[in-house]
């Protein structure tokens, strides 16, 4: 990472008036400055002085401004997700109802569907962020699908796992090759896959834009996910809940299931936007400590 | 802006090309993507003899016998798909959610005979969600009989339940 | 074995929400020691980065 950025800060120095951003990493020349430049505050806090606002995303390249702005959100993040999510999950297991077929087993989908959710959502984050680094090459993008990617990981390892602990009391088997649990584990190695991939590199530059490849190609998973259900004989159900239609499930599971869902979706995002402040301090902690070191060398 | 325009044209012509070619080898190996086999799968091209294929539908309703064989409890039952049946034996315990009128995937092998015997039994169950009183108000009323297939959509529930 | 909700299948739905349980205190007392971690060392390395990079 570091000495990919190191490169990039170089490279954008010599170059600064071909790409849009650039501005954002544009500081007065000065002779000591071999490092990556907002790594420097009182330069990070210059940038963000009187110039043209060309794109709206492009304002949050400033890694000074990111940082404000998030920790301003956090706790906005932070708190109803973790008020939500035990509201949903104490409705669900203690308050709502047992369903007429799988008795109380079915208490399990309160968390098994919102990791499911969280799983592709997640994913499709992760594709965006990839498609921000490579077409508009927005600095911070690389950074968040970096962010995402173990986040996911972890929610769709808790996918199936609570999945095969709900599959063994209902259908008799922890596990089935059916086309929406292969395809469940599919996203599972693709998540992996990329979090191995952005590392694989010496070059960082380069591991981040291979990685970011592969997280768009791994979206043709998406719709397999979501329709293997529909397309194929599948031992898994059917979706209950659709975005169009009529939904088959109660009320009393849905409503439990819905706060519980949103309760998730907000922390998932909090973690993410927490994780991505840290990596943003760290790299800007890694160009101060280059900087000391060479002034010291 | 033309780099971004080109990049983001290359990305969008070779999602286009993955995905056209991904759907294409979707729909071309669709038969192998499917989990099991409907009754009327096997009548119509009949897997070879001694071939283990997983049989899946519903257990016709007051079709289940069980017997004890040797101290085994051996379940025989009527799997259909509402035109074709396949007669099925399976020796050893059927999971909690079986039930007539469920779905049910087999593992096993054609016999001679055309029946069925399964090595293994997995209930499979449909997408529908309610609490006890809710599915019995529904089959009291008339409104769902489970035999005869899936329940009415969620948000008819309220209307039927309410006049109980 | 100890069922005070009367609960069937209650030793799957217990491990499904502590696996969820874990799983949520992992990330979030991570992200939170990662945050304060990177915050202090930055204190400690540059005293001017005390006004931006406050939580």
């Amino acid at each position: 990472m570091d000495a990919g950025a190191r490169v990039d800060a170089l490279r954008r120095r010599f170059k600064p008036a071909r790409r849009g951003h650039s501005l954002c990493f544009n500081p007065p020349p000065r002779p000591d400055t071999v490092t990556d430049v907002d790594a420097i505050p009182a330069l990070a806090a210059q940038q963000t002085g009187p110039r043209p606002v060309r794109r709206t995303l492009h304002r949050f390249a400033n890694p000074g401004r990111f940082l404000r702005l998030a920790a301003r959100v956090q706790p906005w993040l932070t708190g109803p997700a973790l008020l939500l999510t035990l509201l949903g999950l104490g409705w669900g297991l203690l308050f709502s109802p047992a369903d007429y077929q799988q008795g109380d087993a079915v208490r399990i989908m309160y968390v098994h569907v919102p990791c499911a959710w969280l799983s592709t959502a997640g994913y499709a984050g992760l594709a965006a962020a990839s498609l921000a680094a490579l077409v508009w090459r927005h600095p911070l993008a690389d950074m968040a699908a970096a962010e995402i990617g173990p986040v996911g990981a972890l929610v769709t390892a808790l996918c199936l796992a609570t999945g095969s602990l709900w599959g063994k009391p209902m259908w008799g088997a922890w596990w089935v090759w059916d086309a929406r649990l292969t395809s469940e584990l599919v996203l599972f190695f693709l998540y992996c896959g990329h979090m191995m991939l952005i590392r694989a590199f010496d070059d960082a530059e380069r591991g981040a834009r291979a990685g970011a490849i592969l997280a768009l190609v791994g979206v043709v998973n998406l719709p397999i996910i979501h329709y293997s259900v529909q397309w194929w004989s599948t031992l898994h159900q059917g979706n209950s809940i659709g975005l169009t239609g009529s939904s088959t499930m109660s009320g009393s599971m849905l409503w439990p299931l819905a706060v519980a869902a949103l309760g998730t979706t907000l922390g998932f995002a909090a973690i993410v936007v927490a994780r991505l402040r840290a990596a943003v301090m760290e790299r800007r902690l890694r160009g101060l400590l280059m900087a000391h070191a060479e002034s010291v060398a | 802006m033309t780099r971004k325009m080109r990049r983001l044209s290359v990305i969008l012509a070779c999602g286009a090309g993955l995905g056209s070619a991904s759907a294409l080898t979707l729909s071309a190996f669709s038969d192998n993507l499917v989990f099991f086999m409907s009754p009327g799968d096997i009548a119509t091209h009949a897997p070879a003899p001694g071939r283990t294929i997983r049989l899946g539908g519903l257990v016709q309703a007051k079709s289940l016998r069980v017997d004890k064989q040797d101290g085994e409890p051996v379940a025989r039952f009527v799997v259909t798909d509402g035109r074709t049946t396949i007669p099925v034996s399976y020796t050893g315990i059927l999971p909690d959610l079986f039930r007539e009128g469920q779905g049910v995937v087999a593992l096993g092998t054609i016999q001679p005979d055309h029946s069925f015997r399964a090595q293994e039994v997995l209930a499979k169950h449909d997408e529908t969600y309610m609490p006890k009183d809710v599915a019995d108000a529904l089959k009291r009323s008339g409104h769902w009989n489970p035999a005869q297939g899936p329940a009415p959509p969620a948000s008819t529930w309220n209307s039927v339940t309410a006049s109980r | 074995m100890i069922n005070p909700l009367g609960y069937d299948h209650l030793s799957y739905i217990a491990a499904s929400y502590g696996l969820f349980a874990a799983a949520t205190l992992y990330l979030v007392l991570g992200s939170r020691a990662r945050l304060a971690t990177v915050s202090r060392r930055l204190r400690a390395a540059d005293p001017r980065a005390r006004g931006s990079s406050a939580e």
